[in-house]
């Protein structure tokens, strides 16, 4: 590197560092982002065929969905298994399939009665966005979106060390990507009657064989105890923003 | 110096990205409030081995069977699913040490919650009961921790000499349900048993499990023998053998322990291979420094030629559909791959890249040929029929002969290093991931795998 | 059968013909008949090796193998002479039948080396057959690259073991 190269390149930097601090300055006064942590953020007002679930489907309706898409996974009659002598406790799916779903029936109570809530004020947050953009109620509207923006990115987050592809990375399967709802508790805790799967995109021919598989994945991935969803804050909570719903996108495109 | 200057949304992204150290989503704040339920992008999976449990299996009675005591049995079952589940490469067994003795009402319902502390994502269960009727009997079940679900369960009777069977098919049943791939563990590997110096080396053909349990050698190593193959029935191994300095192809029918020659002619004939339907051999024959290929029935008889140019025509290879031929020809100058239909017609070079192509094996799903490139050494790569998407998979000096296990997945071949060294055998996922040699009791060349047995 | 046996005279003839084609020289470069033979085919001493025998093969003619360059069947000046040499002594012993070996490196894939082995060890046999023996006293074998004799993985071992060797039978 010659002297003017040197010149130069440190030029370059210099320009370079105090354009971003200016614009990083500008970011932060202008759009008064909360300088809280980590976002990185979709927030889709559209969310496709599943847009008619910001309705709030009926609890029972959304749960018969979940079970039906266990039932998937679990071979109806697989051929008859010869029984040890001992006769074991009750058929192995019926006893574990009845131990996840008592376990969280208290709080499925206390999400029916939120999510009815939460209809309503659905309803009412669809006004806010618009009377936003004319300038009214400005404050409320862009902490809330701001504090979604923060839930999201967390959530986010914390999911994606878990979302693990193991023998299904590098093959066709990566072309699946996997919609699923969960809804966690106020503290983050989730239980696999908390998670549903809305579809999975990209499936054809080739990849077909590894559908369940990637669904499979991606529920891991929010339920592995190593990747604890973040508490919600109660405000959102209370606001009926327990639902959330996450795209599991195998890899990046380029 | 021209310096680059980003678009201003673009810089926000990137500022707003480094100042929050977001990673992972490609989402941006918007700044209309939105209603309904927030959504995200959970983009870029890690490639990680599943952490699994197989703890003990127990049984409901323990009793002495030929293959010894069950409670002995359900423990050595347990580590042979293990075994194969970690060779794959694709799962992460829980150490043992953190493994929890299991009863059999736990068989069919599992203590989750405590699967769950010792990090395991799924768990296989089981038990091992011998029979009255002089047979052994494994349950075999697989559950999702995470989930606490059960994912799927199978049963497998066996002769008690056949246990490790039973367990090979419980990890295939295993591996299958969360791969989303086919089985191959309860398979054979036929292949060269090599051991002496390089000068005078002795090579035997050689059988053992996928696993290289019950390994034993089918030829005694007075002639050179090379390039078995198993028959896609299982029934019989096609090699050539140096018998009588003859070189000759021949068919070893495995129950019986005999041999046969396939083509009795004054030539040397070669690089055999089977039809999908085991009715038929392709091998070559050299006549007066051409070799081409030809087409016989397994019984016998009078071969059909398929090739007819000069050069080396060899290594030819069924599509597993059986209608067309992938092989290799230097009758452009080097070695290269070239497809043609069952009958010898439409004749089509498929390899174009630099260096030679040698080797061709059609995957048993059709979808691609793996074959040994030459130039600088030999690697093992896999490409379309068409001869598209070229991928090399492996790096080493010397990397030669593949075959594909049963489910079109993994790929094995043989390994040589430099010098008056044994090769060995080694084994490659179809990604290009997970490279692992198999352990044999000498040196090793020319692996081939059985179909999967029922 | 006698289709294959018609092909491969055939084969025997075509390739005889095309062998100068192959070498690097012009066919009508080939050299003159093996003169040095003629000077040196006294009768054997009666203390020298057994007539026809392996060991007289070794003495009387200039070696019994010729080497090749890579992936090549090529028969060169120097492999004509040696090869002129053999087939003198073959003509000398005409009771004698002897088997030629195709050999290769180890730089070559396994089967494809048996058909270069067979290439090899064919040119040789062509040659002595063109030079007067006849051919049904000569087999063929390749050994592709399973027989070497240095067990380098260097220039220098895989030019030695880049050979077609004639051999006569011990005894």
């Amino acid at each position: 590197m010659d002297r003017a190269e040197r010149i130069g390149l440190g030029a370059a930097a210099i320009g370079h560092v105090a354009l971003f601090a200016l614009l990083s300055f500008t970011l932060l006064t202008r759009d008064e982002v909360p300088r809280r942590e980590a976002v990185a953020v979709t927030l889709t007002d559209d969310i496709g065929p599943i847009a008619t679930a910001t309705d709030r489907p009926a609890p029972a309706a959304e749960r018969r969905d979940l079970e039906d898409d266990l039932d998937a996974m679990v071979p109806p009659e697989i051929e008859p298994l010869p029984q040890p002598s001992i006769t074991p406790t009750p058929a192995p799916s019926r006893s574990a399939e009845r131990r996840t779903e008592t376990r969280p029936a208290p709080r499925s109570e206390q999400r029916r009665s939120q999510q009815r809530r939460s209809s309503r004020i659905a309803g009412i947050t669809d006004g806010i966005g618009s009377t936003n953009d004319s300038g009214t109620s400005r404050s409320q509207a862009t902490v809330s979106s701001a504090d979604r923006s923060n839930l999201i990115s967390r959530i986010v987050n914390a999911v994606r060390p878990c979302y693990n592809l193991g023998s299904l990375s590098g093959t066709s399967a990566e072309d699946i990507v996997v919609r699923l709802r969960i809804q966690p508790g106020p503290d983050g805790s989730l239980s696999r009657n908390q998670v549903s799967v809305m579809g999975a995109r990209g499936v054809n021919g080739g990849n077909r064989q590894y559908e369940s598989q990637m669904i499979e994945a991606a529920r891991s991935a929010v339920l592995n105890p190593r990747c604890p969803l973040p508490p919600l804050p109660d405000a959102l909570y209370e606001d009926g923003w327990s639902d959330v719903v996450l795209n599991f996108i195998p890899a990046q495109l380029t | 110096m021209a310096v680059p200057i980003p678009s201003l949304s673009a810089f926000r992204q990137l500022a707003l990205g480094l100042c929050l150290a977001a990673f992972g989503s490609a989402a941006v704040a918007q700044d209309e409030p939105a209603s309904g339920p927030i959504e995200g992008d959970v983009v870029g999976g890690i490639s990680n081995p599943t952490a699994i449990a197989v703890p003990d299996m127990p049984t409901p009675r323990a009793v002495g069977t030929p293959a010894g005591n069950t409670e002995e049995l359900g423990r050595q079952v347990a580590r042979v699913i293990e075994d194969d589940l970690r060779n794959s490469g694709f799962f992460n067994p829980v150490e043992r040490q953190f493994l929890r003795d299991v009863d059999m009402p736990q068989v069919t319902s599992p203590e989750y919650a405590a699967w769950n502390q010792v990090g395991a994502q799924n768990l296989v269960q089981g038990y091992v009961q011998a029979g009255t009727n002089g047979r052994l009997t494994v349950g075999c079940y697989l559950y999702d921790v995470f989930a606490q679900a059960p994912l799927e369960r199978a049963g497998y009777e066996v002769d008690y000499a056949d246990w490790r069977r039973a367990a090979h098919r419980c990890a295939d049943m295993v591996y299958a349900r969360l791969t989303g791939e086919g089985a191959y563990f309860d398979s054979r590997i036929v292949y060269v048993a090599e051991s002496g110096p390089k000068d005078n080396r002795v090579r035997r053909i050689a059988v053992m499990d996928t696993d290289g349990a019950n390994h034993r050698f089918l030829t005694n190593g007075q002639s050179i023998v090379l390039t078995p193959r198993f028959a896609p029935d299982g029934r019989t191994i096609t090699y050539m053998s140096y018998l009588n300095d003859e070189p000759r192809v021949y068919i070893y029918d495995v129950e019986s322990g005999r041999q046969r020659l396939l083509v009795d002619a004054p030539y040397m004939t070669f690089a055999p291979r089977y039809s999908p339907d085991s009715r038929y051999v392709v091998f070559s024959m050299a006549v007066n420094g051409n070799s081409d290929i030809y087409r016989v029935p397994v019984s016998g008889g009078r071969p059909v030629r398929l090739t007819n140019t000069p050069g080396i025509d060899t290594s030819a290879s069924y599509s597993p559909d059986g209608r067309r031929i992938v092989f290799e020809s230097d009758r452009s100058g080097g070695q290269q791959l070239y497809v043609m239909s069952a009958d010898g017609s439409g004749q089509r070079r498929i390899s174009f890249g630099g260096g030679q192509y040698a080797t061709p094996e059609w995957s048993p799903r059709g979808n691609l040929i793996a074959f040994t490139r030459l130039g600088g050494g030999f690697r093992i790569g896999v490409m379309r029929p068409d001869g598209s998407g070229e991928r090399i998979l492996t790096n080493s000096w010397q990397d030669e002969g593949p075959s594909w296990a049963p489910n079109g997945r993994v790929i094995h071949f043989f390994r040589t290093p430099r010098g008056n060294t044994l090769p060995s055998l080694w084994s490659v996922d179809v990604t290009g991931r997970m490279i692992r040699r198999l352990p044999t009791p000498v040196g090793a060349s020319d692996p081939s795998w059985s179909p999967l047995r029922n | 059968m006698t289709q294959l046996s018609k092909t491969a005279i055939f084969l025997v003839a075509g390739s005889a013909l095309a062998l100068g084609a192959c070498s690097r020289n012009a066919p009508d470069d080939l050299p003159p008949p093996p003169v040095g033979a003629t000077g040196t085919e006294p009768p054997p001493a009666p203390t020298g090796p057994v007539p026809g025998s392996r060991e007289d093969f070794l003495a009387q003619t200039a070696s019994d193998t010729i080497f090749f360059e890579t992936d090549s069947y090529d028969i060169d000046p120097e492999d004509r002479a040696i090869l002129d040499s053999q087939a003198a002594w073959l003509v000398a012993n005409p009771s004698v039948r002897v088997t030629i070996e195709g050999h290769c490196d180890e730089r070559g894939t396994r089967e494809y080396n048996l058909g270069l082995g067979e290439r090899r060890a064919n040119a040789a046999s062509n040659y002595l057959a063109a030079r007067g023996v006849d051919a049904s006293r000569m087999t063929v074998i390749s050994y592709g690259k399973e027989r070497p004799i240095a067990l380098g993985s260097d220039a220098a071992s895989w030019a030695q073991n880049r050979r077609a060797v004639t051999v006569v039978p011990v005894g």
